[in-house]
């Protein structure tokens, strides 16, 4: 499993993971990542940029949870199989009007003690699936210097 | 009345505000008013609102551009804080532009240097105990101040 945060420069303020996949054949985890801030965040916005697309008919779930879960909040079920390489997908919708619930997929809360997880949900290999996730967030909670 | 800027750290970019209801009975009143942080013209391309808890009576939330302490509903209008959910987050301002499409209320909107973004309970009902974050992006949107 492989996934990690990347610090390679500058990231115009975007949070950048590069996922890979692997050569597992039965549903598994391709990687969790830690909430970066250690505060509770709310992600909205973010962008999947295939580099490659598995071999097989493997599928991915992007979502938040536990280290290592099947999570589906942000994504679920995409069929990277047919996804083009160096295209850029949407994560988080973007169509939402003025006074709309920002909640899962056009939105979703990053507890301070929860993971991002990536996971390959069938029972097919997800060999040499490459991507780049984005995502934007905002620091979410409480004034820290009220009393 | 209550809103201010918030400042206890790292906001990764957002402009923070927080706001909370009054107990002023009997009638609509301002919830507080922010000076425009910059000084400069300001276009605000993205919002969110959490409510960290709902109002006990009817109150509704305007928000917007104007003069300080105005009514101003060109962010937000009517929003039910008496029916909001404790931690829900909204969007403020809307999402749902196409490419080319204008970037006007309230899916963008300009925040001139000498105004204010004004919260605003227009119901003649108690806004608290409501308490709420209200989450900003914005663009400088002036000329180049070093053209001739």
């Amino acid at each position: 499993m492989t996934a990690h945060i990347v610090s390679d420069g500058p990231q115009s303020k975007w949070m950048k993971v590069h996922v890979k996949g692997n050569t597992t054949a039965v549903a598994n985890s391709l990687g969790s990542i830690a909430n970066p801030e250690g505060v509770a965040l709310h992600i909205n916005e973010a962008y999947m940029k295939v580099i490659a697309p598995p071999a097989g008919a493997a599928d991915l779930d992007v979502g938040i949870g536990a280290t290592g879960a099947d999570s589906s909040d942000l994504a679920s079920d995409l069929q990277i199989d047919g996804y083009a390489a160096d295209e850029i997908y949407y994560i988080v919708s973007n169509n939402s009007a003025s006074q709309a619930a920002a909640t899962t997929p056009q939105g979703l809360l990053w507890a301070a003690d929860t993971y991002l997880n990536f996971y390959n949900h069938v029972a097919v290999a997800s060999t040499a699936f490459e991507a780049y996730f984005y995502f934007h967030y905002i620091r979410i909670g409480d004034d820290l210097t009220r009393a | 009345m209550t809103a201010y800027i918030v400042e206890d750290g790292p906001q990764s970019g957002w402009l923070k505000v927080y706001v909370a209801g009054v107990t002023t009975a009997g009638g609509a009143c301002t919830l507080g008013s922010i000076a425009n942080p910059e000084g400069v013209a300001l276009h605000i391309s993205d919002g969110y609102l959490k409510t960290v808890i709902d109002a006990d009576a009817a109150a509704t939330l305007d928000i917007g551009i104007g003069v300080t302490g105005a009514d101003s509903t060109n962010l937000c209008s009517a929003y039910d804080i008496n029916g909001a959910a404790h931690e829900a987050v909204i969007y403020i301002v809307g999402k749902d532009a196409a490419s080319e499409a204008a970037a006007t209320s309230p899916k963008g909107l300009l925040w001139a240097a000498n105004t204010y973004l004004n919260f605003y309970n227009p119901a003649a009902q108690i806004s608290s105990p409501w308490e709420g974050y209200l989450y900003l992006k914005y663009v400088r949107i002036g000329e180049d101040l070093t053209a001739a």
